[in-house]
């Protein structure tokens, strides 16, 4: 790494960490006033709390997150694979096909399954 | 390390870190006047600084103020409020970090010296990108699961479900792309895009890609939680989402992340698929060899375009008030006479250039400038689209989104790698 990529990197990253302390400026001019009300959960105006904030939530999301996991990954692989396509030539192109093909076949399964049917 | 090259990578920083601040004022304005515009009615006009209103620029200004004199609550309900405190910092925080690789201009040669015009000049800059666009998500799914409401828990996951569903076609759409440019540094990226295609098309991205321009606009709407993919804040269901508990500074900074993301994925659309920062049809080395011309004309153009701009000024501008000695009678003309006293100032500027100057390290900063000048537009205009669709397009239900992302944008991505794939191995 050049010291060039070093000290913008580091100035870069500093100015970005340090601007969100702006945020104290509230706490230095701001009011302060306690109150029930305020302490409690924001429920558009109902006073008594409805429903906990740790209920459970639909299975869909954790499949979301694992089939995202899943075709992230693919990806990933597949960007090294591009930059360097001309290079690789037909049989480079063949091999991805064969595992594009591959993936689509799971996604496909996952479709017919319904698994991001979400009614 | 000379003094010059510290100058420069100090400046380099600064336009990285404040140019998207400085736009986030000018995007919520134009949010604001759009969606007056769109909808038919004034938007904010009346706020001003001794009759001075630029165009309602001064009512964020008063809107800053008022945030910063709110009062700071963590409400009590909250246990762990480290992670209520750094939600927000951590969304604005990435936002601003994805602006690093962006170039704004063309490589500065001065001397023996060359100058990435990037903030960092990092070489993977689209892998930049993606990680810490990805980390934009801890950020949104802390704020949610931290305040402890189950609006905040619903928003954070849907947020969440929602980022990374189009993440996966943002990142396909992007593969077919790298294919054809053949490289992942966004300086060589925005290079390539100064040739031109068959001698007189330049040779943009949305040209060579456009089934991939579509997807990736879309996914980076999507990305950015902007309508019509708002549903992490939809108001009619869920209240506000995840920063349904959060008010003064602690509000402002998740509503100024936003606002980057927005500028910073309109910067990164331009720079992959409308030519970055070049000026269509002249390439950087045309630019330097011909200065001279550059500059005469500009000489002519600017007065011509600030008399239409004084004059559409003067036209949008009411002088009559019904208090005589109202101070916004006077505003039109402040604004007039600052307009030319700015172009007889950058007359002069040119004027010196041309004499003094002209040949050598001049001609190659006065193509930056014009290089930045170039990419802000197009920024700006591209920030105008996401204005645009937001009062346009309503917002879809929630299966709705996540069908579009899995069943219609990828294998759509996937398709458009398979054709880009064939053309490029069938060309080379």
């Amino acid at each position: 790494m050049s010291a060039e990529l070093v000290l913008s990197g580091a100035v870069f990253i500093g100015l970005a960490l340090a601007i969100p302390t702006i945020m104290v400026l509230t706490a230095v001019f701001g009011p302060r006033s306690g109150g029930e009300a305020k302490n409690a959960p924001y429920e558009s105006g109902i006073t008594q709390v409805v429903g906990m904030a740790d209920q459970k939530f639909s299975v869909k999301f954790y499949l979301l997150a694992i089939l995202f996991l899943i075709f992230d990954i693919e990806a990933v692989f597949m960007y090294p694979w591009a930059v360097s396509l001309r290079e690789l030539g037909v049989f480079g192109f063949i091999e991805m096909v064969v595992f594009i093909l591959l993936l689509l076949t799971g996604l496909i399964y996952i479709l017919k399954k319904g698994v991001l049917n979400w009614r | 390390m000379s003094a010059l090259d510290i100058l420069i990578i100090l400046l380099r920083v600064a336009f990285g870190a404040f140019v998207p601040l400085s736009f986030v004022a000018v995007l919520v304005w134009m949010e604001r006047r759009g969606a007056a515009f769109f909808q038919d009615r004034a938007g904010p006009n009346r706020c001003n600084v001794y009759g001075i209103r630029a165009g309602g620029l001064i009512q964020n200004l008063a809107d800053g103020i008022k945030l910063i004199f709110k009062e700071d609550i963590v409400p009590g309900h909250i246990q762990h409020k480290l992670y209520f405190i750094l939600a927000p910092m951590l969304v604005f925080i990435t936002a601003l970090l994805c602006f690093a690789v962006i170039p704004f201009a063309d490589v500065l040669v001065l001397g023996d010296r060359e100058y990435v015009m990037q903030a960092v000049p990092m070489d993977v800059g689209i892998l930049w990108f993606l990680a810490v666009v990805g980390f934009g998500v801890y950020g949104i799914i802390l704020a949610g699961w931290s305040s402890h409401n189950k609006y905040g828990v619903l928003g954070g996951l849907r947020a969440a479900a929602q980022v990374i569903s189009y993440e996966i076609p943002m990142g396909l759409s992007l593969v077919s792309l790298l294919a054809v440019y053949g490289t992942v540094d966004l300086s060589a990226i925005a290079q390539y895009q100064g040739q031109l295609l068959f001698g007189f098309i330049p040779a943009w991205g949305f040209v060579l890609q456009p089934l991939g321009v579509i997807i990736f606009i879309v996914a980076a709407f999507a990305e950015t939680n902007r309508t019509p993919f708002d549903l992490a804040e939809g108001e009619s269901e869920i209240v506000a989402g995840y920063h349904v508990e959060y008010s003064s500074m602690k509000f402002a900074l998740f509503f100024m992340g936003e606002y980057v993301a927005m500028f910073v994925s309109s910067a990164l659309i331009v720079t992959l698929y409308f030519g970055s920062y070049q000026i269509p049809w002249l390439s950087t080395e045309t630019l330097v060899a011909h200065a001279r011309p550059v500059v005469i004309l500009l000489m002519i153009g600017l007065p011509v375009i600030a008399y239409f701009f004084a004059g559409w000024i003067k036209k949008n501008n009411r002088t009559h008030y019904y208090r005589a000695d109202d101070p916004r009678s006077r505003e039109t003309a402040i604004y007039v006479s600052l307009l030319w006293s700015l172009v007889v100032v950058l007359e002069v500027i040119l004027l010196i250039y041309l004499i003094f100057a002209a040949g050598g390290a001049a001609d190659r900063i006065l193509v930056l400038l014009l290089q930045i000048g170039s990419f802000l537009i197009k920024t700006f205009l591209m920030c105008f689209v996401y204005v645009w669709v937001r009062w346009t397009l309503p917002r879809f239900r929630y299966d709705q989104l996540q069908k579009i992302g899995w069943e219609k944008m990828l294998p759509l991505a996937l398709l458009n790698i398979f054709i880009t794939g064939a053309i490029i191995v069938s060309f080379s």
